[in-house]
């Protein structure tokens, strides 16, 4: 695969993602002359690039759906539901089709007929286009890479005994279209009236606008058998390299050409404001030397436009970011290293020097962190089709509502989190909503609703998935998890907990395997990948009223902000977005519960976890220690440690494998002096804190 | 392992106690001064916690605490072989402790031998074969990296972990002073 064709497959995949919004849009508003202007575009790319990158097939195919919408543009063809879709097959179509890099298999070109076919049928005079002209249309420009596009004025005159050498204009102008933006206009002023005129003498001349990658010699190249025969002047009018938006004006242009001297124009002018009609009705200039004056005037301005417009955005490998990333977050661990020292040092310059890098990091570090965030809308819209195409195949009546779009996450989480939810959201759709007749014996309204939002609260992301489907019984998920042996037949849970057991490896609440959700990954899979990206996953349901599946994700998977604590020896850190506040108490203050510890603060009872017992550290306790208070999940309690070290922000690396299976621990960061310190999961603490009944305390924080 | 039987394997000996090992040099990344650990808890004993390797956490393994054959103290030797190995389809990278890392050295396919049935000092299983050490009576015990650091192995052992440390609850940062004074 080369680079052209790696960088045409990444653009056409976000176009097709594009066009799938475009098509669901469509369909609840088909008049939109944006939306079909969006899809004509889409569809002109695709086509367009992929031809340069080698895609015959994808642009031979993609042809003949640009014509179908330019048509419907044109107002000559009406958006249809078949035309949707076809659009929509279509667009899945090129995406099976990028996947196997343009190789069609049977399959994909019986696919390909089908709906070349039922397109045509829509188009009433669709005969009429014959499709030879595609191919030509499209091979142009390849391996035209070299040059930046520039735009040539190319004057052609032939003279008169032009035919005589069989020599064709036709077939030099269509040369010339295949290089690139092509516009012309033809002279036809030296046509003389029909009595006088002879067939075989060459009347016609004239003027091309092309914006092309090639060079003036390629474009000398085409007339190489002609130069002789024919008046040529090849200039280049535009490098695409001046940045202001007017060009010349119309006069200029006119006495760059050559049309006219700048005397004449001058003498001219000052009649009236508009140098084209002037020119026209004072017969100096022919009407259509104008019109191509004009042509050249809003092709140079339009492309000047787009390219103000491409500076805007900038496509940045992802690769580079992760690198950039990284190396923030070495500065970062740099940065912790140069205070320990600034501080031992009671160097007032130097501290102040180190408070100003600290600033500068952290405004870096947030910046960069900033380029990576994504709104999350890209993937909701990925949804929609699903759920429409589920919703159709099993004669359910389904809209997905979608809040929230605009949340922000970090790219690595929404890359990962893609699946997973479509998991999630197959099976609200296979097992949730009921078909329509046993919903309405129900009594619930026909149309089945799936709700997917997306919300920041405390420093993380909740993604909820909702139905109001047939819900789950934990009955049936209690028995059936005994059944596959997934927990002890005695086993005392709450209903709560027995939901939870969907998520248990092993375990598949559907009856049968339908082709939609089971199709090998489980609810372990979609628990894992969430986990994985240090989040948490639960779900909770009302007997046919539905059923909620909650995702909290954090925001980042970098750098955070951290309270660095001292228990014992060890440097355990916490994550500040959860701390509520800190209080310092004396040991004897704290009484030893049957789940941990607790104590009074301000007349209410916090428990507590002791990080000294959970670290396993056995040394004598201070006597006076550090609570810090921490609310997770709207519970607060405390966690007990020695001392507090420092805030600091804390670049967070993964455990990888080995560890996985500890669960309270989210992660390690690397401190200033070069040790290891490991980040706590509060989350998993709680849980676990809730979890454990009887028992001595040290054991259950342990 | 990928030696054929026609090639000479190359191996890097180093010392558990007196005892012998070798690992193959191919899964070898580079051999580190030992440097301080921090213990995670609710792993078993014989994971000592992990190191900040040039930014990188890896996690270090207590090879005699995993063959229970005592623990690794820390001395002016002591070494930490940095290996790669594939757990699941991650890349990790481990650390194993050696009291002392001794040399590299050639051993002929042929000379290898298969594991004694009995009378070896570590699970049989571990092991990828025996070769002839510098004397008759010295013999090197070659290990299998591809079974001694599977997911299953280095996280299994959990309970005997839990039960080993509520019998002890060390602080592992004293390791460099104190010398194996619990028992395993």
């Amino acid at each position: 695969m080369g680079k052209i064709q790696d960088t045409y497959k990444e653009e056409a995949e976000e176009l097709l993602t594009d066009l799938e919004d475009a098509f669901l849009e469509l369909e609840n508003d088909p008049r939109s002359e944006e939306l079909i202007n969006r899809i004509f575009r889409a569809m002109h790319t695709i086509k367009g690039s992929g031809a340069m990158a080698g895609f015959d097939n994808i642009a031979a195919f993609t042809h003949e759906f640009e014509t179908a919408f330019d048509r419907v543009r044109k107002g000559e063809l009406s958006v249809t539901q078949e035309l949707i879709e076809i659009g929509l097959a279509s667009q899945s179509w090129i995406a099976e089709m990028l996947d196997s890099n343009d190789q069609q298999t049977a399959l994909l070109k019986e696919q390909a007929d089908e709906l070349t076919v039922r397109l045509l049928q829509l188009m009433p005079d669709s005969a009429e286009k014959p499709n030879t002209e595609q191919g030509k249309q499209m091979a142009p420009e390849v391996a035209a890479e070299e040059h930046d596009e520039q735009i040539f004025r190319i004057r052609f005159k032939p003279n008169e005994d032009f035919f005589n050498f069989g020599s064709k204009p036709l077939a030099l102008l269509r040369c010339l279209e295949e290089m690139g933006e092509y516009n012309v206009v033809a002279y036809t002023d030296a046509l003389p009236s029909l009595e006088s005129l002879h067939p075989l003498t060459s009347y016609l001349s004239w003027d091309v606008l092309l914006k092309t990658q090639k060079s003036r010699d390629d474009i000398l190249d085409v007339f190489i058998f002609d130069e002789d025969d024919c008046e040529l002047h090849v200039d280049v009018i535009d490098h695409g390299d001046e940045q202001e938006d007017d060009y010349k004006r119309i006069g200029e242009i006119l006495v760059e050409r050559g049309d006219i001297s700048a005397d004449e124009l001058e003498n001219l002018l000052p009649k009236a404001p508009k140098v084209g009609e002037i020119l026209e009705a004072a017969g100096a200039v022919a009407k259509e030397k104008i019109t191509s004056a004009l042509v050249e005037q809003e092709v140079v301005k339009t492309d000047r436009q787009q390219k103000q417009k491409a500076v805007e955005n900038i496509r940045v490998p992802a690769p580079k970011l992760e690198m950039q990333m990284n190396l923030v977050g070495e500065l970062v661990i740099a940065l912790a290293s140069l205070n320990r020292i600034a501080a031992s040092h009671a160097d007032t310059q130097l501290i102040n020097a180190c408070e100003e890098m600290n600033h500068l990091i952290t405004e870096l570090r947030d910046n960069v962190l900033s380029i990576r965030m994504m709104q999350i809308g890209s993937t909701f819209s990925r949804f929609r089709r699903v759920v429409r195409d589920l919703a159709k195949d099993q004669g359910k009546n389904i809209e997905l509502f979608t809040h929230g779009a605009e949340t922000e996450l970090d790219k690595t989480v929404i890359d990962q989190l893609g699946d997973p939810l479509v998991h999630l959201i197959r099976n609200s759709i296979d097992h949730g909503i009921e078909p329509p007749e046993e919903r309405a014996e129900k009594g619930k309204p026909a149309e089945g609703k799936i709700i997917l939002s997306a919300q920041h609260t405390q420093g993380q992301v909740v993604i909820k998935i909702e139905d109001n489907g047939r819900g789950i019984d934990p009955t049936k998920i209690r028995s059936k998890a005994i059944d596959k042996g997934v927990i002890e037949p005695d086993a005392d849970i709450s209903d709560k907990d027995a939901l939870q057991l969907i998520f248990a490896p092993g375990f598949s609440t559907a009856e049968k395997i339908t082709n939609i959700s089971g199709r090998g990954v489980g609810m372990d899979v979609v628990k894992r990948t969430i986990e994985d990206l240090r989040g948490t996953i639960e779900l909770d349901s009302i007997v046919n009223k539905g059923t909620t599946i909650t995702l909290k994700l954090p925001l980042t998977l970098a750098i955070i902000e951290g309270l660095l604590t001292r228990v014992g020896d060890d440097v355990i850190a916490i994550p500040l977005s959860i701390i509520k506040e800190c209080v310092e108490i004396r040991s004897k203050d704290l009484s030893k519960t049957k789940q941990g510890y607790s104590t009074k603060i301000r007349g209410t009872l916090m428990p507590c976890v002791s990080l000294r017992e959970w670290a396993e550290i056995s040394a004598d306790k201070p006597d006076l220690v550090e609570l810090i208070i921490v609310s997770v999940d709207n519970e607060s309690f405390a966690f007990i440690v020695d001392e507090i070290i420092d805030q600091q922000q804390i670049v967070i690396k993964n455990l990888g494998a080995v560890y996985r299976s500890i669960d309270s621990i989210s992660g390690a960061t690397i401190l200033g002096d070069g040790s290891v310190a490991l980040i706590i999961d509060a989350f998993q603490i709680l849980k676990r804190h809730l979890k454990s009944s009887g028992g001595d305390a040290a054991q259950n924080v342990a | 392992m990928t030696t054929s039987l026609t090639d000479n394997l190359q191996i890097l000996t180093f010392n558990l106690d007196e005892d012998v090992f070798a690992l193959n040099i191919t899964d070898i990344r580079e051999v580190i001064e030992v440097k301080e650990l921090t213990r995670l808890p609710q792993t078993p004993p014989f994971m000592r916690g992990v190191i900040n390797l040039r930014g990188q956490v890896v996690p270090v393994i207590d090879l005699k605490r995993k063959f229970d054959i005592g623990k690794t103290t820390f001395t002016i030797d002591t070494c930490i072989i940095i290996i790669e190995v594939e757990i699941g389809e991650e890349l990790a990278v481990l650390g194993a402790l050696a009291d002392a890392v001794q040399d590299v050295i050639e051993v002929p396919a042929d000379k290898i031998k298969p594991p004694p049935k009995i009378g070896a000092s570590v699970d049989t299983n571990f092991i990828f074969g025996m070769a002839m050490g510098a004397s008759e009576e010295d013999f090197i015990v070659i290990l299998n990296k591809q079974k001694l650091f599977t997911l299953k192995e280095l996280t299994l052992t959990h309970d005997i972990a839990e039960s080993a440390d509520t019998s002890h609850a060390d602080s592992e940062s004293d390791d460099a002073t104190n010398t194996d004074s619990e028992e395993d």
